[in-house]
């Protein structure tokens, strides 16, 4: 068991060494405590938050399906358990509030995707065609990489419940997710030799791109959304799709003016979100500093 | 038609390129070589306004750009999450040409699998088969040859020579044999600059070479 915890040890320091300089105990640290803070505050607002909570144990899920190491980590017997240990580890602190909570059916439900996650072999299946634009690739490339498409029956199963138990909160939290991941593709960055390549001028470029999101997300929306309107139709729903499908769009302006900045990105994202009404009304704004970004990409500054 | 003169390429304080001048009046298939570390990949970037320097590229009196030039790179940039067809659809809308025609393609690849499945030339016959295409006035081919089977090298030289007859194709590598054969003048980037070699002169470039 000794040498389990010291590979559970290695393996959280590699993932941090991924995005943090070797050694530098000061920014994990910090990390740590981010993810204490973010669990005591989701503990504090827990009702208010919702089913977003569960949000924060998707981590380990898309952590898993990127990981690359499988083959290293099967030198040793025990290495589905080493793995399981080390995603318990990752949501420790909100397995902590769940079982403040009470929430002990939901923590099993988690430990069992978990569980499953870790069992299922890794099968070579022909390749899903997927009826996306291609004028950005990345909508193929993350829906392949986090084998989105999976999550759509869960989805659908959830968006049913809010239809058989009348509950609108259900498919608002639905289209919520939805918007979301129609955001992925938008967190990526196409590279710069070929934005250099298309013709266009960085208006049509830009118009091009939100576009091509914009069909894109309709592409995955529209079968959830019948069943949402099913179970409601009326103006706060109908104003929340438009948002919904806004979403990713706003994401595309994100990414150009951030382009060089993921985090940036991520953070304007997030508080975009939570402020939704300042995000619509600087989208002008974000308009113009993405086509001003795009020009200079454009033209390398050369 | 093309003339590319740079005056200055440094990466910090080193001097990689100076006083490095190429004209090239007609169409044909052009050579460039030199040892490792020369600057054969910088002096393509630079050309085609991937990297700073002093200096100017023109073609045809027009600045020279990736909206008029193809590049393929020594090591080409593809997605692995695409299949070969997809990665060809989606150069289509890149580069603004009609629809994705399998039948035109210059190399036949499997449709079913994921790039990240393919082997190193494989990778490198999707990069062209998407680049190629739109027809270009020119071309700038870095080592294209590395890790292509002879079939496929004889399927690129070939179409290589179709292309110049209207447009002006450069290309570097390391297999020198098949630019003797095929090559109306061949460059060799030496002491930062460039010697040109004619046809009748290609006998004088191994010893050159060996003298770097």
């Amino acid at each position: 068991m000794k040498i389990d915890v010291k590979i559970i040890y290695t393996l959280i320091l590699i993932r941090f060494r991924k995005s943090l300089a070797k050694d530098d105990y000061t920014a994990i640290t910090l990390i740590v405590m981010l993810y204490l803070a973010v669990a005591y505050f989701a503990y504090m607002n827990f009702e208010s938050i919702g089913n977003l909570f569960y949000l924060l144990f998707s981590d380990s899920i898309l952590y898993h399906q990127k990981r690359n190491d499988f083959e290293l980590l099967k030198v040793n017997k025990k290495y589905r358990e080493i793995i399981f240990t080390e995603y318990i580890l990752y949501g420790l602190p909100f397995f902590i509030v769940l079982f403040l909570k009470g929430k002990i059916i939901d923590i099993l439900i988690i430990l069992l995707i978990y569980g499953g996650m870790i069992l299922s072999p890794k099968l070579q299946f022909k390749p899903i065609k997927y009826p996306f634009k291609l004028f950005n690739p990345y909508w193929h490339i993350t829906f392949r990489k986090y084998k989105i498409i999976f999550w759509l029956p869960l989805i659908l199963i959830i968006s049913y419940m809010g239809l058989k138990h009348n509950n609108e909160n259900i498919q608002f939290f639905v289209l919520g997710i939805v918007a979301v991941i129609c955001c992925f593709p938008s967190f990526e960055r196409e590279k710069i030799i070929e934005m250099n390549y298309a013709p266009y001028t960085p208006n049509k470029y830009l118009y091009l791109q939100l576009k091509n999101t914009f069909i894109n997300t309709l592409y995955f929306i529209i079968p959830i959304l019948l069943i949402v309107y099913l179970t409601i139709f009326n103006v706060n729903i109908v104003l929340f799709t438009l948002f919904a499908v806004s979403i990713p769009l706003i994401n595309v302006l994100l990414k150009y003016c951030f382009f060089y900045n993921p985090i940036k990105q991520q953070l304007s994202f997030v508080f975009g979100i939570m402020t939704a009404g300042i995000i619509i009304i600087t989208v002008l704004y974000l308009y113009r500093r993405a086509l001003k970004n795009i020009k200079i990409i454009k033209n390398a500054g050369y | 038609m093309l003339d590319i003169n740079i005056i200055e390429k440094s990466y910090s304080n080193e001097v990689v390129l100076k006083d490095l001048k190429i004209n090239i009046d007609k169409p044909g298939i052009y050579g460039i070589i030199g040892k490792n570390g020369q600057g054969k990949t910088t002096l393509f970037k630079c050309v085609l306004g991937l990297e700073s320097y002093k200096g100017k590229s023109v073609l045809n009196k027009e600045k020279i750009s990736l909206q008029n030039t193809a590049f393929c790179p020594a090591e080409p940039l593809i997605y692995d999450e695409l299949t070969a067809d997809e990665f060809c659809k989606f150069y289509c809308n890149l580069l603004d040409i009609p629809l994705y025609q399998k039948d035109k393609e210059l190399f036949h690849l499997p449709k079913d699998k994921l790039i990240k499945n393919f082997s190193t030339g494989m990778k490198k016959k999707v990069y062209i088969n998407a680049v190629f295409q739109k027809k270009f006035s020119l071309y700038f081919l870095d080592e294209p040859f590395n890790g292509l089977d002879m079939e496929s090298n004889y399927i690129l030289i070939k179409d290589l020579k179709r292309k110049a007859k209207d447009s002006i194709i450069i290309v570097s590598s390391h297999i020198i044999e098949i630019l003797y054969k095929n090559c109306n003048r061949i460059f060799l980037l030496k002491n930062k600059g460039v010697v040109e070699y004619n046809s009748e002169d290609f006998c004088n470039i191994q010893t050159d070479f060996n003298n770097i």
